[in-house]
């Protein structure tokens, strides 16, 4: 346990941090940070560390005063249409939602001292982080001073009507994610009190993260304009939308935590063309942008010498896959496809051979092991001899599969999705695994028929990771029914036990303890089968100071970020 | 000629009908689930679904459906974005000005490279010059805009640093800025029209010079470049802009690509983005706003040329 | 080509040209008009390159062997994309799918085109008010909007396979028919009343029979032409479906417009990405535009001063 400590310390000091990946864009998957830090012996690039001009490195912020005012113009994907967060799981509404409302936590990340991918809470609307009676109760209080932008003081029952509408109005999208939830009472009006059904270690991780935690009022909550204006207690008021292209933000005045923001006003521009964002950057047309791979982000670097950006390890991807039918039944054959993929490779072709292979728990993970330090690293290494050896032991010798690849087409995931499902299917053709591409569109037929398991033999997704750790549970259970998002058909009682058994775990020792467990029994039994991770890079203007990139989505923390210029 | 015209009017009604059948109904055979697309998400209840449909009245009979759906575009009233809730009719009107201008304003760009290339190869018909232009203007037809779109963003970024300003505003709160968002859009997207536009300009140039009285105004001594311009082109003219008229659909299908390569909120991204996400109470809204364009573009042209030539009424 | 446009030559000189061989005839025509025989001949290769794409591709087309990125050389003519691939062979095996939805969709449009076209023009009256209307009604929906829209409905599920290239095709098909449609229905009405389809009537053949037999052969010059001019247009269509991922290439089955999407995100660094396939889609659209312009000269004086 010391152990991991250490790595974990030693990566918020260093300046390889890990950031969220872009590629997972909108439904379901907008339910997961992506997260990493790389792992600095295992990584086929030396060490850079000592080279990059990040936030990080230059802790000038702390020795200036903040100035207030000016306007920041931001790059998004995409603008979400949809800013309800009652009905919507999407990331990137999750990022803008964050600017308007306020939760009763928030992410500590997104300033210089604090890693990217540091999951602890800071208190939001709450006055500080709950306290805890016993497993099951937890009180907060609630800021005497926070408004709604309508004037309204928000009080307790505000807090109560939210998480109710969270878990009971037709259209929410939240109610498993917050099944944990028993009930909730509000003795005063600056009181809330929560009890879940059964000791739930992940409670405040999920309560301050960004899903089914913002709190909207009920007179905005249920006026027709729900969907397409945003009206919480945040630090900037939403002023306008040009939709589909950008949304504008005003310093709200009355903001509950002084002195923040320091910005006047707030824009943000969904730009959906990826070379259209790459090229707004770097002809100065907006500050903050984000997500580049390792080809654009060279020629940024080039382009605009004086920015400052912070690179860290991003995504890639896994395979899921039948495991509830022949042939993919066999660990012998998942453990063959794993074997059967060069992911030098594709990281040469993706991202400059940049990131490091990726497991369960993702590597950037505080508490994940590098793939390496794995029992069952080996499955990693490309080595055709062998996974045509225990295919052969599968199926009997000679015998090849022919078989059927699922995935999103390129409007969700973008280009380096699609070139890794390419390189994959013709690595795995060399064992003796046919895949007939399924390339399908995203909206009309991918989430609607794949991402709900309607789907034979395999497919693939951007991974993710969640800020709370629980995130497995709606991977690999079957019980009562499928998990959400349990692809691969997982029905392992042993894995059950172990979910089971770290969710009610609140000593972090113990629970990674259990944890590593898990980590172990996937990793044997090859149930989803992971990629790499790739390199993704943030560039800000460098006028902009105590900005850092975070892992987690909402936009919250650019209310302490400011232009320090004359 | 009244006669004429009503007829006209009629048919072209008789069109869009038509036209809103189709599209209503080719909306409703599409496979999946309403409330997955409502909800964005496929975890959702057979209850939420049954609370959805009821709310999009689908749940009635189609024939009720189309007859509410058409009472209410009579009105203006398109429905709702499946998607955002928001009034199909006043996201369109949002759009519309940006589409319009940038419809225009490729116009302008294909007509100020289209009518000197099309007078030049007519003047001086089957010389090097003509061949040479001709060749071009055919050359560049075969260009796909999204191609040269995507060429104007990534090239000047990388050799000088330059971009248009991101986003957009309106042109009357800032027409220079304006201007610079939509300049680059224009040019790919006119590119193509003005080869057509350079085609037929030379053809009905060459037709209008060989007439009487532009003989008859040379005779008078005018100077070649006046008779050209002052004569010729105006009468040439016509046939461009009818051409044009035809074109306008074409130029509607580019901004489709173009306004998403350029993150641009018109009609055309609209159309993508809607058709992406399965808003289809938008598509739908969006499919018969250009119909009623064309529609009524086409019947302009085919009036005016019954008001130029009578014997057409009579056909 | 060149035969079916010859034996489809108004009669008269028949018999006097007959006289010449093939090859000197075509010759004669192709120094009247050198462009159009270029490009007809580019035409011709365009075709044969298609036809064995898989003897002439010196690499399968999924082959993730070579160096990224590689700038054109001897090695590799048209250099190699960012998944390792050679461009060359690439470019080669899409003229395929280019081709095939080129041609598929002109197939569909000119067949469609050409029957309500006949229909319109020959019979008149109600039926010809009636086709009118349908024509009108196709020129109401934007071209591109309409292939998204009607793909987005009907080919759903997308990707690479018969049913997509079927729809594809007839998709596009529709949008290019009513041009064709309008221009035979003017032909149909320009000989409707000459003498040799009157005595035709009179003699008691049906109009069916008529239609087929003895009016299409006379109005196949400005189908020929027409259709020629628009395979170059169905292949911009093409590559704009495969742009906006509604066509029907994939990894494996690439197109000119997927490999112009694939590699965007390397245009950039790689300018022959962007080039090569860009290349020859302009090729492809221009040889097929010229040789129908030169057809047209040939065939059909007539339609030279309409269009």
């Amino acid at each position: 346990m010391e152990d991991r400590n250490n790595y974990w310390l030693r990566h918020k000091t260093s300046r390889r941090t890990a950031l969220r990946g872009a590629a997972v864009a909108g439904v379901g998957a907008g339910a997961f940070a992506l997260v990493g830090c790389g792992d600095d012996d295992g990584g086929p690039e030396p060490t850079k560390q000592g080279l990059l001009p990040t936030a990080a490195t230059s802790p000038t912020a702390a020795a200036k005063t903040p100035k207030p005012g000016g306007t920041l113009t931001v790059t998004l994907p995409a603008i979400n249409p949809v800013l309800d967060p009652y009905t919507v799981t999407s990331f990137q509404t999750a990022y803008v939602n964050g600017l308007s409302y306020s939760k009763l936590l928030r992410f500590r990340a997104g300033v210089p001292e604090v890693a990217p991918a540091d999951n602890s809470m800071e208190p939001d609307l709450a006055e500080k982080l709950p306290e805890q009676a016993d497993p099951l109760t937890y009180t907060f209080k609630i800021k005497a001073n926070a408004k709604f932008h309508n004037g309204r003081q928000v009080t307790s029952e505000d807090i109560r009507y939210a998480f109710d509408r969270y878990l009971n109005f037709e259209k929410s999208v939240h109610k498993t994610g917050l099944s944990f939830i028993d009930k909730m009472e509000t003795p005063d009006n600056q009181t809330f009190k929560i009890t879940t059904k059964l000791p739930y270690a992940d409670t405040t991780a999920y309560l301050g993260g960004n899903l089914g935690a913002w709190i909207s009022p009920k007179e905005h909550a249920e006026s027709p304009e729900a969907t397409t204006k945003m009206l919480g207690s945040g630090p900037f008021l939403h002023t306008e939308t040009q939709a589909g292209v950008s949304l504008s933000f005003k310093k709200n005045p009355d903001y509950f935590d002084k002195p923040y923001p320091y910005f006047d006003e707030l824009k943000m521009f969904g730009v959906t063309d990826p070379a259209k964002r790459v090229a707004d950057f770097q002809s100065r047309q907006v500050d903050l942008t984000w997500l580049m791979l390792p080809d654009p982000r060279d020629s940024t670097k080039k382009a605009r010498p004086d920015a400052k950006f912070e690179e860290t390890q991003g995504i890639g991807g896994y395979i899921y896959l039948r495991t509830d039918k022949p042939p993919f039944q066999d660990k012998r054959v998942r453990q063959a496809i794993s074997m059967g993929l060069n992911r030098k490779l594709i990281r040469e072709a993706i991202s400059k051979g940049e990131g490091v292979p990726d497991q369960l728990y993702h590597v950037g993970y505080p508490f994940a092991r590098q793939v390496k330090d794995l029992p069952q690293a080996k499955y990693w290494d490309y080595n055709p001899t062998e996974a045509k050896k225990l295919l052969a032991a599968a199926l009997g010798d000679g015998k090849t599969i022919d078989t059927t690849w699922s995935h999103a087409d390129i409007t969700a995931y973008g280009q380096e999705y699609l070139d890794t499902a390419t390189l994959a299917q013709n690595q795995l053709k060399d064992i003796g695994i046919n895949i007939t591409d399924n390339n399908q569109p995203y909206a009309t037929s991918y989430l609607t028929t794949t991402y709900q398991g309607n789907y034979e033999g395999m497919g693939h997704s951007p991974r993710a990771v969640a800020y709370w750790l629980d995130y497995v549970t709606e991977r690999f259970t079957m019980k009562p029914k499928r998990g959400r998002i349990n692809l691969s058909y997982v029905n392992d009682p042993k894995l059950e036990d172990l979910m089971d058994k770290q969710r009610g775990q609140f000593k972090l020792e113990e629970r990674l303890q259990t944890i590593k467990q898990i980590e172990e029994l996937v990793a044997e039994e090859q149930y989803e089968i992971y990629f790499s991770t790739d390199t993704r890079t943030y560039f800000w203007n460098p006028d902009i100071q105590n900005y850092r990139p975070t892992a987690w989505f909402p936009y919250t923390h650019l209310m302490k970020a400011w232009r320090d210029k004359a | 000629m009244g006669q004429y015209v009503v007829k006209r009017i009629l048919f072209s009604l008789l069109v869009l009908l038509a036209i809103s059948v189709i599209v209503f109904s080719a909306v409703r055979v599409i496979p999946g689930n309403v409330c997955h697309i409502v909800l964005q998400t496929p975890d959702v209840t057979k209850e939420q679904c049954t609370v959805i449909d009821k709310e999009l009245g689908i749940d009635q009979p189609m024939v009720t459906q189309y007859f509410k759906y058409m009472g209410g575009v009579l009105t203006g009233d398109f429905g709702k974005s499946l998607i955002t809730k928001r009034a199909v009719g006043a996201e369109m009107k949002d759009r519309i000005p940006l589409t319009i201008e940038l419809t225009l304003l490729s116009t302008f760009f294909a007509l100020v490279i289209a009518i000197p290339i099309g007078v030049v190869s007519a003047v001086r018909q089957d010389s090097l010059s003509d061949y040479g232009l001709r060749f071009l203007t055919i050359g560049w037809l075969s260009i796909p805009s999204f191609w040269l779109g995507t060429m104007l963003i990534v090239f000047p970024s990388k050799w000088w640093h330059y971009g248009p300003p991101v986003g957009y505003v309106n042109i009357w709160e800032d027409p220079l800025r304006n201007l610079e968002q939509l300049y680059l859009p224009a040019i790919s997207l006119g590119l193509a029209l003005s080869a057509s536009l350079a085609r037929v300009t030379r053809s009905s140039m060459l037709e209008v010079l060989r007439q009487d009285y532009i003989r008859t105004a040379r005779a008078k001594g005018l100077g070649g470049a006046v008779v050209v311009v002052r004569h010729a082109l105006r009468n040439a003219m016509i046939p461009v802009t009818t051409l044009f008229a035809l074109q306008v659909g074409v130029l509607f299908g580019g901004t489709v690509v173009l306004e998403s390569i350029f993150s641009l909120p018109g009609l055309g991204g609209l159309t993508l983005s809607a058709v992406r996400a399965k808003d289809y109470s938008q598509v739908q809204g969006l499919v018969l706003l250009f119909a009623t364009v064309l529609v009524v573009l086409n019947l302009l042209v085919d009036l005016s040329y019954a008001w130029i030539d009578p014997r057409i009424r009579y056909s | 080509m060149t035969s079916a446009a010859e034996t489809s030559l108004p009669v008269p000189s028949y018999e006097l040209r007959a006289r010449r061989s093939p090859i000197q005839r075509v010759w004669r025509i192709a120094r009247k008009k050198p462009i159009g025989a270029v490009a007809c001949v580019v035409c011709i290769l365009l075709v044969l390159v298609a036809v064995f794409a898989g003897q002439l591709a010196p690499h399968p087309v999924d082959a993730q062997r070579f160096p990224r990125l590689q700038a054109p050389s001897a090695t590799y003519p048209m250099g190699t994309d960012n998944l390792f691939r050679d461009m060359f062979s690439r470019i080669i095996v899409s003229s395929r799918i280019s081709l095939g939805v080129g041609f598929g969709a002109v197939f569909v449009g000119t067949v469609l085109g050409t029957v309500l076209g006949m229909l319109g023009g020959y019979l008149g009256g109600w039926v010809d008010l009636l086709i009118g209307r349908l024509l009108d009604v196709m020129l109401g929906f934007p071209p591109l909007v309409f292939l998204i829209f009607f793909l987005s409905i009907f080919n759903s599920k997308g990707g690479y396979s018969m049913q997509s290239y079927l729809l594809v095709s007839l998709a596009i098909g529709i949008i290019i028919a009513p041009t064709t449609a309008r221009i035979v229905r003017g032909s149909v009405l320009s000989i409707r009343n000459l003498q040799y389809i009157e005595a035709a009537q009179c003699v008691g053949n049906s109009a069916n029979r008529i239609m087929w037999r003895h009016v299409l052969p006379n109005v196949v010059a400005p189908i020929i032409v027409i259709a020629s001019i628009q395979i170059g247009n169905a292949i911009l269509a093409e590559a704009a479906l495969s742009f906006l991922g509604l066509g029907i290439a994939n990894a494996t089955h690439p197109s000119w417009g997927a490999m112009l999407q694939d590699t965007r995100a390397v245009w950039e660094r790689a300018w022959w990405t962007a080039f090569m396939p860009g290349l020859a889609i302009s090729l492809a659209v221009l040889s097929f535009n010229l040789f129908g312009d030169a057809l047209r000269d040939i065939l059909d004086p007539r339609l030279r001063q309409g269009s």
